[in-house]
């Protein structure tokens, strides 16, 4: 029975990332998520109080998982630079399979609000963290202190550009571009180029 | 209502976000293009207009956080006025190509690519109520800015002048 609860609410979430990504956040409704979970009103409001509350709670799981599935890929690779680029792989991959879910990911998640930010910036900073060990490799640079936020951001940047014109398919085609812009803060233009290279043969 | 860098501000709504967004985007184009053209190496260029945007970021964060999270959060056409804040500034970095050793090396998208991490830092310190914090963070921002034309060590020798601290 639990699981069975716990299946409903599943639905609704992944319900609620569908819909915002198809539709804009603004214009969802209560009733297109429970239409798109094939669930009823009154098990909406039993694990969520609105919109809103069910939004928050689908980012965050969303989040989660998607950061998992790159550490998944990821996690055995050395060294930081494979680390960095089977990392971006990973998210470009999920995000060009789910162009709903990468549009509510990237695009969407500003128009739900200061708490919808707040969860937005705290996955800034977990991909940031993830990118802080690239430090370790460039002993003897002094990096900025906030070059792997303004690295997420570049990133992001791109990605975004990438949703709003409706090509969430041609990600991958952009591997390369976004490879460099994520590593060149810290390994300079030369060696990014390298990698901006073998990303491009590799693709 | 709403609260921005520790200042309760009317969310403006339709027409008014965009005759706001516009006089706003006016008034951050004219700093920053006076503090570009006051100087005449590109590196040192760059390194003005992003003095100039971030000090105007921090003296008004109501208006910042107009020209981006606000703007994020309205939809298309919020979203095409966002661009036209990064487009800005990836212009004012395009002539570091023709100066680069490094110009034919670099990916087309790069400009638009230094421009939304910058934009991003911004955004995230108005949304903290951080805003005062960022004419500290002038420095990072210019290396960031320019280590992909001159690589890490010049970059990191403009952005460290005297009179970026």
């Amino acid at each position: 029975m639990a699981t069975d609860i716990e299946s409903r609410r599943d639905k609704l979430l992944t319900a609620m990332v569908r819909v915002v990504g198809r539709k804009g956040y603004e214009a969802t409704s209560v009733a297109d998520v429970i239409e798109e979970a094939g669930t009823s009103r009154t098990t909406f409001y039993k694990h969520f109080d609105d919109k809103h509350d069910c939004f928050l709670a689908a980012y965050e799981r969303m989040v989660d998982q998607v950061f998992a599935t790159i550490v998944a890929e990821c996690d055995g690779e050395r060294p930081w630079v494979s680390r960095v680029r089977k990392g971006l792989e990973t998210l470009i991959q999920i995000f060009s399979l789910e162009p709903e879910l990468a549009r509510t990911a990237v695009v969407e998640v500003a128009a739900a609000g200061a708490d919808a930010r707040k969860l937005h910036w705290d996955a800034v900073n977990r991909f940031k963290g993830y990118l802080e060990a690239g430090r370790e490799t460039q002993p003897g640079k002094e990096l900025p202190e906030q070059i792997s936020v303004m690295a997420v951001g570049a990133v992001s940047g791109l990605i975004f550009d990438e949703l709003l014109a409706d090509r969430a398919e041609q990600l991958p085609e952009l591997m390369p571009d976004l490879l460099f812009a994520m590593l060149v803060p810290y390994l300079g233009p030369t060696a990014a180029a390298d990698e901006m290279r073998r990303a491009a043969q590799a693709a | 209502m709403a609260v921005q860098g520790g200042q309760v501000s009317e969310r403006p709504r339709g027409d008014e976000f965009a005759h706001a967004f516009e006089a706003a985007f006016a008034r951050l184009q004219v700093v920053v293009e006076q503090a570009y053209v006051s100087q005449d190496a590109w590196p040192n260029q760059v390194a003005a207009a992003i003095g100039a945007a971030f000090a105007f970021a921090a003296t008004d964060p109501t208006v910042a956080d107009l020209l981006t999270n606000e703007a994020l959060a309205r939809g298309r056409d919020g979203f095409v006025r966002y661009q036209r804040v990064i487009e800005f500034a990836a212009r004012l970095l395009e002539p570091g190509r023709a100066l680069s050793p490094n110009g034919a090396l670099l990916p087309e998208t790069l400009e638009r690519a230094l421009a939304g991490g910058i934009v991003l830092l911004v955004a995230q310190r108005v949304d903290q109520g951080r805003a005062r914090e960022l004419p500290e963070l002038v420095p990072d921002a210019v290396q960031f800015a320019l280590t992909p034309y001159l690589g890490p060590a010049e970059a990191r020798a403009i952005a460290q002048a005297p009179d970026r601290r």
